[in-house]
């Protein structure tokens, strides 16, 4: 996808900044326009666009500072949006916030559960959360997928790093968001839960999901990303597929070869 | 499976959005229940849990029938326009610091654990704001209710007094969370104008202003009580009648004697409360990295809190005067562990310094005006001269000082054991004896203490020129008094290291294992005491019978009770340094 490509889904309501999707369901599942976030003086993205469609899954990657985290969380409705504009299902994060976030789901690097919650009440919680109905018989399946059933009961304060971790994809994955946004999902998990993350996140992509991926652990990108963006001191430095990137830097690379080809180009 | 959120009409997701909330606040109050019950199931749990009990009791009980009955029936009631204007001071009193604590807290404080998940989450602002004062509240509630049956035993009406003050209480975190997000705003619009005010520092300035404010208001310049003798001129002056007149509504319910006076008022404030908890709630301010900030450095705060005493919650300096921290222990590995816990003072030493130095000079001050005040009403008892009063009041603040500044300052700072908690596997992996790392680690804050104390025991003595044996012996002595209780509560944290942090779970056991903890300390430091000043005692008598002069009776018998105290000081960081041996990594790793 091109960068700064227009917002297909989106016109502007006559005489007013209101936007609105025109048809939800046929819109990206993710749409990033011209996104940029300053800290005081710090730059940390700047013109940054792109697009997710729906059952994609995204590998976001890119040295630390790159923007990663603040791009994520800034698509989470975490941060602000002050530069650009960033739609989820055709939905504009800055303007109709609740309608945006209520079709996405974040799993940021540390999950911190509320620790005198058991397992079983961030279930109820999540599910109150987005208004799940009927959500008892998916949330013991989800606790099952991610070897949590004998946990139900132990409070988030008991959990180990990755037990959290667990949780945390166990109540995002509750009301089957259409936008998945995950930073460092695998940090913490044990060789059996990380195949557990990566099939449920490839089953999630499959039935329609949109993904976007942070990590570090390049072999996981290339193993589940469909397509590839690198950013690096906060712009785009690449936005593809994983052949097109081999094809700008060579056949049969590696996406760790690519990686620092591509971050080492920008810097030059 | 059914998705409201995505299938149903968009406009009403808002509305739902309270009903995750309550459910979030019924979770986890249901869970602090279940926490402090598991906790309190153990044996040990139970007796600190019951202990706790007991003295939160006795606390409430001595609220309700004790102290404040007994003083209601002494003191003769107050007229009605004094009682309005004390009524009117404490609640000004009260906003005043809620505002202040807001310049700390900008934007709305949601916990780390909440934060994300529910910014992330489709919930309206309003909603967050509302769901974080309900929460507030809630906690205000207990305080509320104790605010209200103080206020009810000295009002003219109890019913009245207690239904004014509750609600006063009840309105003041609505101001607070009002305060916090507004000033968050007004920051983030002149930040662009200017870098980031310096909020933290407003607020500690101010807190520290109010602290000597109050110091005056209460001894005088003169050392005598200011505020009873002038308190009618204070009262009707225009000025401050025109500052504390926001005030006026509550304080008039609280004092009312009739329905008549408390009915309007008591309206007016219930009205406001709804007013300003709708207004809070609508406002229209993005506080989200606010927020962030925000829960962020409450986290880091905790987390310091948890490391050790006030002065250890600052932030470290990175170069602080530009100088590196001296070897003032000497160079081998002693000196080296003692080196690193100066550099740990020195490098958090903007804060900790202004701090020190400010506690330092309020307590002096206070000692000072304590002893004054002693020392004059005995004088005027036994009848005795101006020139002894005067030596009673120097002897007595002396004393203060030592006893209150040892006590304080070292359970401020706490530059010892309990900030490395969390380094206690690398400590016990040095190649060095367990007493010699107690000692090294406790040895620069006992330094710190000795020099603050010093500094305010012999600064005043010099200024007036007269430096007589009791600054003398309060100087030499403090060292080893100091070492002694730094000494025995770090070999108490060692052999029980818990800790507890405002707003954490299982108040009441900690409370009660804080009571045993505490008693313990002080039955050692009492202990060591007796032994130290036992032989000295008995060497002063015996040469008073021997008839020595009073002058060489006092000097032998306080060299030997110094040199005594300085083995029993040995001695406990010889226990000190057994505790530190027997220490399990394993079981608290901080």
């Amino acid at each position: 996808m091109a960068s700064g490509e227009p917002a297909r889904q989106v016109r502007r309501a006559a005489g007013s900044r209101k936007l609105c999707a025109v048809n939800a369901s046929q819109a990206p599942a993710l749409e990033v326009l011209a996104f940029g976030k300053t800290y005081e003086t710090h730059r940390a993205v700047h013109d940054l666009s792109f697009v997710v469609e729906p059952g994609e899954i995204l590998g976001l990657v890119g040295p630390n500072g790159a923007g990663k985290t603040s791009t994520l969380r800034s698509i989470a409705g975490v941060l602000p949006v002050a530069e650009g504009r960033i739609l989820v299902d055709g939905w504009d994060v800055a303007l109709h916030e609740q309608q945006a976030k209520s079709r996405l789901a974040w799993i940021p690097d540390d999950p911190q559960p509320f620790d005198t919650l058991t397992v079983w009440e961030h279930m109820q919680f999540s599910a109150a959360l987005y208004r799940v109905r009927e959500w008892r018989p998916r949330a013991e399946s989800l606790l099952v997928d991610f070897e949590l059933s004998e946990k139900r009961d132990a409070l988030g304060g008991e959990l180990s790093r990755g037990m959290r971790q667990k949780l945390a994809f166990a109540c995002a994955w509750l009301h089957e968001p259409r936008l998945l946004l995950m930073d460092e999902p695998l940090s913490g998990l044990d060789p059996r839960g990380i195949r557990a993350a990566k099939q449920s996140i490839q089953r999630r992509a499959q039935a329609g999901s949109a993904v976007v991926l942070s990590s570090h652990q390049l072999d996981l990108i290339e193993e589940l990303a469909h397509r590839l963006l690198i950013l690096d001191r906060g712009a785009k430095v690449f936005d593809g597929t994983l052949e097109e990137a081999r094809a700008r830097v060579a056949p049969g690379s590696s996406l760790e070869d690519i990686f620092f080809a591509i971050t080492k180009d920008t810097k030059g | 499976m059914a998705r409201d959120a995505h299938d149903g009409p968009r406009a009403a997701i808002g509305l739902h959005g309270d009903e995750s909330l309550r459910l979030l606040a019924k979770l986890k109050f249901k869970g602090a229940l279940r926490l402090q019950v598991r906790r309190a199931k153990r044996p040990a749990g139970m007796l600190f849990f019951a202990l706790g009990l007991l003295l939160m009791g006795a606390w409430i009980y001595s609220l309700f029938k004790g102290a404040a009955g007994g003083l209601r029936e002494q003191a003769p009631p107050p007229d009605e326009r004094t009682a309005l204007f004390v009524a009117q001071v404490a609640i000004s009193g009260i906003v005043l610091l809620s505002l202040l604590g807001a310049l700390q807290f900008r934007g709305l404080f949601l916990p780390r654990e909440e934060i994300e998940r529910l910014f992330s989450a489709p919930l309206s602002r309003a909603q967050l704001v509302r769901y974080r004062l309900t929460t507030t509240q809630s906690r205000s509630l207990f305080g509320a209710v104790l605010f209200g049956v103080v206020c009810a035993q000295r009002a003219g009406n109890g019913v009245y007094g207690f239904l004014g003050a509750a609600v006063a209480m009840l309105t003041v975190p609505v101001l607070g969370q009002a305060a916090a997000i507004l000033f968050g705003d007004a920051e983030n619009r002149l930040a662009r104008l200017a870098k980031r005010l310096p909020l933290r520092l407003f607020s500690i300035v101010g807190g520290i202003a109010l602290s000597i404010l109050a110091i005056w208001l209460i001894f005088g310049p003169s050392g005598a009580p200011f505020v009873p003798s002038d308190l009618p001129s204070l009262r009707d002056s225009a000025l401050v009648q025109a500052l504390l007149a926001p005030a006026w509504p509550w304080a008039r319910a609280m004092v009312a004697r009739d329905f008549a006076g408390f009915a309007p008022s008591f309206a007016f404030a219930l009205c406001f409360l709804w007013a300003a908890r709708r207004a809070t709630c609508a406002l229209k301010v993005d506080f989200r990295e606010l927020s962030l900030e925000t829960s962020a450095d409450v986290a880091r705060r905790l987390n310091r809190m948890r490391k050790g005493g006030v002065a250890n919650q600052a932030e470290a300096a990175r170069a602080p005067f530009g100088w590196t921290p001296p070897w003032l222990f000497g160079r081998g590995p002693f000196g080296a562990i003692a080196r690193n816990e100066l550099a740990a003072i020195l490098r958090k030493a903007r804060g900790t310094l202004l701090l020190l130095v400010v506690a330092g000079g309020l307590l002096a001050l206070a000692s000072n005006a304590l002893s004054r005040k002693l020392a004059s009403s005995a004088a005027a008892q036994a009848g005795v001269d101006s020139l002894q009063e005067a030596r009673l009041a120097t002897g007595g603040g002396v004393l203060f000082l030592l006893v209150l500044g040892t006590a304080y300052l070292c359970s401020s700072l706490r530059f010892d054991f309990r900030s490395r908690l969390h380094q206690m596997d690398q400590l016990k992996a040095w190649p060095v004896g367990g007493a010699s790392i107690f000692l090294a680690t406790i040895a620069p804050e006992t330094l710190l203490v000795w020099l603050l104390i010093s500094a305010g025991i012999l600064a005043p003595a010099v200024y007036a020129g007269s430096i007589e044996g009791w600054h003398v012996a309060a100087v030499a002595f403090q060292p080893l008094l100091g070492l002694a209780w730094v000494a025995i509560d770090n070999a108490v944290f060692l052999r029980a290291p818990v800790r507890y942090t405002p707003g954490e779970d299982s108040a009441f056991l900690h409370m009660g294992r804080a009571m045993v903890l505490m008693l313990l300390r002080l039955l050692f430091m009492g202990g060591s005491l007796v032994v130290a000043l036992l032989p000295g005692a008995i060497l002063f008598y015996s040469m008073q019978v021997a008839d020595f002069a009073p002058a060489v009776a006092w000097t032998a018998a306080l060299c030997v009770a110094w040199f005594v105290l300085a083995c029993a000081c040995a001695g406990l960081v010889w226990l000190g340094g057994r505790a530190f041996d027997a220490f399990d990594v394993a079981r608290d790793r901080g």
